[in-house]
């Protein structure tokens, strides 16, 4: 009875959430590529930018934005009302590389080193709200591979949120391209060490 | 003659000290936050005439040009005043046109920013805090929701032109109306993830400001009038 009561408190203990976690998301800043009909899909390249206080979901190191890039590969538009355009099928990569800067005027740079996560764009939807060059996106991504997946528990994989704000104001716009991408991708909730115990240490809080 | 070099000084000087700033010269912000609007806003909750919506944020990224040190500084958005005309239902679109509201950007060596829960609350002073960077006052803002449809629905972005009244970067405004443009997603329930309770909407924007530019020595009447002597 005993060693089934540690055993429940055992679990319970490895698998709490742990304390009111900050906020984690990885920002980034780029550029797209915007298919031009039907079956066409959306390349976009960006930059790393949580240089600031927000944490990320994986630890970064060095200078954020130098080091890592986000890239979007082959997001297909699937339908377009000429209001909301619905994608779905793209990937997404996370790339960690310290010996190539990263150049808009080549989006090869973007794409070179470590893949530290890669995951698939479940589906994605932009709308354009018609005034004012309102625009914005939000979508879903599953995180399958990348150097650095099994640091994510499995259950933490799926469903991060893909959040976009989108501009094509010149201030904002890099010469051949067409929209810029300011936004983030983010878990549910944020990712937390797991928290390795000895029996004996458990005891002791009993 | 002389009076037409003259004229004709007198006229360059103009064109030089009126040059329009180009794209290049716009000083940009990236950041990321939540707002709440008082009665609350989306997941099916309306925006009443008179309600009071705010937005709070942390810059990720900033131009050079604001002075500020990455990692040893942090820089936080607060957005506040902003007073809602209650909106007008637009197909699937939820249009609402804001009135006031100011913008105030700090830095601060103190990297303490805490979006608390419930707000207004005691931990948006850590949004206030610091050496104030930019203040400006509103002369437009706007918010549209994505309210129904099969997707999407949550999905907004606002948009807004600033008056700079204060701080460091105002003053690279040198006193234009409209010097600033502030732009960015809004996504609220279901859609906003890592929402603290209290607030209503997700926000990653940006802040553009115009920066006057340095014209050089060009722009300096003896250089001008170096432009006549030979």
């Amino acid at each position: 009875m005993k060693n089934l009561f540690l055993t429940t408190v055992a679990l319970f203990v490895l698998s709490a959430p742990g304390a009111a976690q900050a906020q984690q998301w990885f920002d980034f800043n780029g550029q797209a590529l915007t298919p031009d009909a039907i079956g066409g899909t959306l390349e976009m390249v960006s930059t790393i930018t949580n240089d600031g206080s927000i944490e990320t979901p994986l630890p970064l190191t060095g200078s954020i934005s130098d080091r890592y890039t986000l890239v979007i590969n082959g997001l297909q538009l699937l339908s377009d009302d000429g209001t909301m355009q619905m994608y779905a099928g793209g990937t997404i990569q996370i790339i960690e590389d310290d010996t190539t800067p990263a150049d808009f005027g080549d989006m090869s740079t973007f794409s070179d080193g470590t893949v530290i996560l890669e995951g698939t764009i479940q589906q994605f939807a932009r709308i354009d709200f018609g005034v004012g060059g309102l625009v914005s996106g939000e979508g879903s991504v599953d995180w399958t591979g990348g150097s650095r997946i099994n640091e994510i528990a499995p259950a933490d994989r799926l469903a991060w949120a893909l959040v976009v704000s989108i501009s094509t104001r010149a201030s904002v716009l890099i010469d051949g391209y067409d929209e810029n991408w300011n936004g983030k991708v983010e878990p549910g909730d944020p990712i937390v060490s797991d928290g390795a115990t000895t029996w004996g240490q458990l005891k002791k809080t009993y | 003659m002389r009076l037409q070099t003259l004229a004709s000084l007198a006229l360059a000087l103009v064109l030089v000290s009126t040059v329009p700033a180009n794209a290049e010269n716009f000083i940009l912000m990236d950041y990321s936050g939540y707002a709440y609007e008082t009665g609350g806003l989306g997941d099916g909750l309306p925006s009443d005439i008179g309600d009071v919506l705010v937005l709070t944020g942390v810059a990720d990224t900033y131009d050079d040009l604001f002075g500020v040190q990455p990692s040893s500084q942090e820089v936080t958005v607060y957005i506040y005043d902003l007073v809602s005309d209650g909106g007008v239902v637009d197909g699937e679109f939820l249009r609402i046109a804001y009135s006031g509201g100011k913008i105030a950007v700090y830095e601060d060596a103190v990297l303490n920013h805490d979006w608390g829960t419930n707000p207004p609350n005691p931990e948006l002073s850590t949004f206030t805090d610091g050496q104030l960077l930019f203040e400006g006052d509103f002369t437009r803002f706007n918010l549209d929701l994505k309210i129904a449809g099969s997707f999407g629905v949550g999905a907004g972005a606002y948009s807004g032109d600033i008056d700079g009244v204060g701080g460091t970067a105002a003053q690279l405004c040198d006193g234009a109306e409209d010097c600033a443009y502030t732009f960015g997603g809004a996504f609220s329930k279901p859609i906003a993830v890592q929402l603290p309770d209290g607030y209503d909407i997700q926000i990653a924007g940006t802040l553009e400001v115009d920066a006057a530019v340095p014209v050089g020595p060009a722009g300096s009447f003896s250089a001008i009038k170096s432009l006549y002597q030979n």
